[in-house]
């Protein structure tokens, strides 16, 4: 199975969000994470986005943004073009997570999006989600904190390094603290699960 | 209207056809082609009253299918050299057959008055001399030239054209309380505009968006074209009034002249359905100008549920070959 997986920087991608001749092999979360969901299933990330940057960046093209002024909706065609890009490059999933960052309306083009791109690219696979509020929450929530989404900052609430944290951590127990990690890591067990099935 | 074409060694044109809709745009990169298909255009329509095309040597043909209500007619012109002498011969019936029939389509014969403008903000603000009655209202030169004699022409109808032209320029520019066409001392007209604080702006004062604005206005009333070619609309217009003046340039379609532009700008093209646009690529000079459907290039099915029209442009052109929307990866290719 190949993938694409796409965040907003470094603690989602590791050294995948820097261009190929700085990387050093450090990984991000998405990494961490599939590798603890997809464990004994054969799979390759072969194609890594920053999430900002994918307006810009047909694959193999670096062109001038044209995504203005979309506001949240934009969140939703970023989906989408996550899904076209997999599709165009012939891989078969999209992983991504996108911090919520106290805006409700976008957890909802979020989910709506992942359920379009099902649709549309029916060979393309979607794990995705937001994180409540941030990324930080996930790692709060493996450190067993009930309130680690009521943050609207988790990131003031979170020393220490949110990748480490999430590769040790009992999923199951960080899921029952952090809903939107548990949408997320069901999202990616179906994936399991359809590829196991083949 | 003229539903498809083929043009055939016509500048840099080896061989290309393209089906038309009442309103069309050519997009595409510099050099592609996309002003020459629309001169082969006025060309062929023209082909009685505009002489030879712009071609160096060897033989030009085009080939034109007009088409309404159910009647159609094809046409061929050909410019070829006899006796050393350049010729533009009809080769699709007798002549007066050929006439009768495009009589019949509503095209006459010549196909009726063809105009392509490239408005020039210098040539829009250029006195003018006034229109004799007995000529129809139009453009002096593709440039725009002549827009103060079409604006008291439209002004001097029995209906009330002008003043209804007046509220809309004024409903989109607010500081606008009328035009003023003033006669100069060596018996032209001009355009003035007076604001409603009561100056009087002169067209040096004016900026291109308002004057390519009125100028579209103006087009939509110029009697009696049967094909308008509009090179770049665009043309310092701002964004938000782009969309505004493809709506002027629909209605002018929508009330019976078909309206083919070539243009660089998504926006123009976000105004546009699938089939209303033709990518317009040069792969090489060997083959020449290669018109594509926006509808056939790679992975459109797709592609066109994720972006606008003008967005999916702008995403995979490169401004050159174009090869992410024409290269031979097919939507199979992709498919998994």
């Amino acid at each position: 199975m190949k993938l694409l997986v796409a965040g907003e920087g470094p603690t989602e991608l590791g050294d995948r969000a820097q261009p190929p001749q700085y990387r050093k092999g450090r990984e991000g979360v998405l990494e961490v994470l599939l590798a603890r969901v997809l464990e004994g299933v054969e799979y390759e990330i072969c194609d890594a986005v920053v999430w900002s940057r994918l307006a810009k960046e047909p694959p193999g093209r670096r062109i001038v943004s044209y995504r203005v002024g979309m506001g949240t909706r934009g969140e939703g065609k970023t989906v989408l073009k996550l899904a076209l890009r997999a599709f165009e490059t012939k891989l078969d999933a999209v992983a991504f997570v996108r911090d919520r960052d106290r805006d409700e309306e976008r957890q909802k083009v979020v989910d709506d999006a992942i359920r379009e791109a099902a649709a549309m690219f029916e060979h393309v696979k979607v794990v995705g989600g937001v994180a409540v509020e941030a990324i930080e929450a996930w790692a709060l929530a493996a450190r067993d904190e009930r309130d680690c989404e009521r943050h609207a900052r988790p990131k003031d609430h979170f020393e220490g390094s949110v990748v480490d944290v999430l590769r040790e951590a009992d999923l199951d127990v960080a899921s029952r603290r952090s809903p939107s990690l548990r949408e997320w890591l069901g999202r990616a067990r179906t994936l399991r699960d359809a590829t196991s099935e083949k | 209207m003229i539903e498809s074409f083929t043009v055939s060694n016509f500048g840099c044109v080896r061989n290309a056809s393209a089906k038309l809709t009442p309103l069309h745009a050519f997009i595409g990169p510099n050099d592609s082609g996309k002003s020459t298909v629309l001169r082969a255009l006025q060309w062929a329509a023209g082909w009685r009253s505009r002489g030879l095309p712009p071609q160096a040597d060897g033989a030009s043909k085009i080939e034109v299918a007009l088409a309404r209500d159910g009647l159609s007619v094809r046409f061929r012109t050909t410019r070829s050299q006899l006796n050393g002498t350049d010729r533009t011969i009809l080769s699709s019936k007798p002549l007066g057959e050929f006439e009768s029939q495009m009589e019949r389509l509503g095209f006459g014969a010549p196909l009726g008055i063809v105009e392509l403008v490239r408005f020039d903000a210098d040539r829009l603000r250029e006195p003018s001399l006034l229109l004799s009655r007995t000529k129809l209202s139009t453009f002096v030169s593709s440039r725009g030239a002549g827009l103060p004699a079409v604006l008291m022409d439209i002004r001097g109808r029995p209906d009330d054209l002008g003043a209804r032209i007046e509220q809309r320029f004024r409903a989109r520019f607010p500081y606008v309380k009328g035009l003023s066409l003033p006669p100069t001392d060596d018996n032209r007209v001009a355009l003035e505009l007076v604001t409603i604080d009561g100056k009087t702006l002169s067209t040096s004062q004016l900026s291109e968006g308002l004057l390519y604005y009125l100028a579209f206005e103006a087009l939509r009333h110029v009697e009696d074209v049967k094909l308008l070619l509009v090179e770049e609309p665009e043309n310092g217009l701002h964004p938000a009034r782009i969309a505004e003046v493809v709506k002027v340039l629909r209605e002018i379609s929508d009330s019976g002249t078909q309206v083919v532009m070539a243009t660089h700008s998504p926006l123009v093209i976000n105004e546009l359905g699938a089939d209303e646009v033709t990518l317009v690529t040069r792969p090489s000079v060997e083959e020449g100008t290669r018109l594509t459907p926006m509808r056939a290039t790679r992975n459109f099915e797709q592609r066109s549920k994720v972006y606008a029209l003008g967005e999916l442009w702008l995403a995979y052109a490169d401004g050159d070959t174009e090869a992410q929307l024409v290269s031979n990866g097919s939507n199979e290719d992709a498919a998994q």
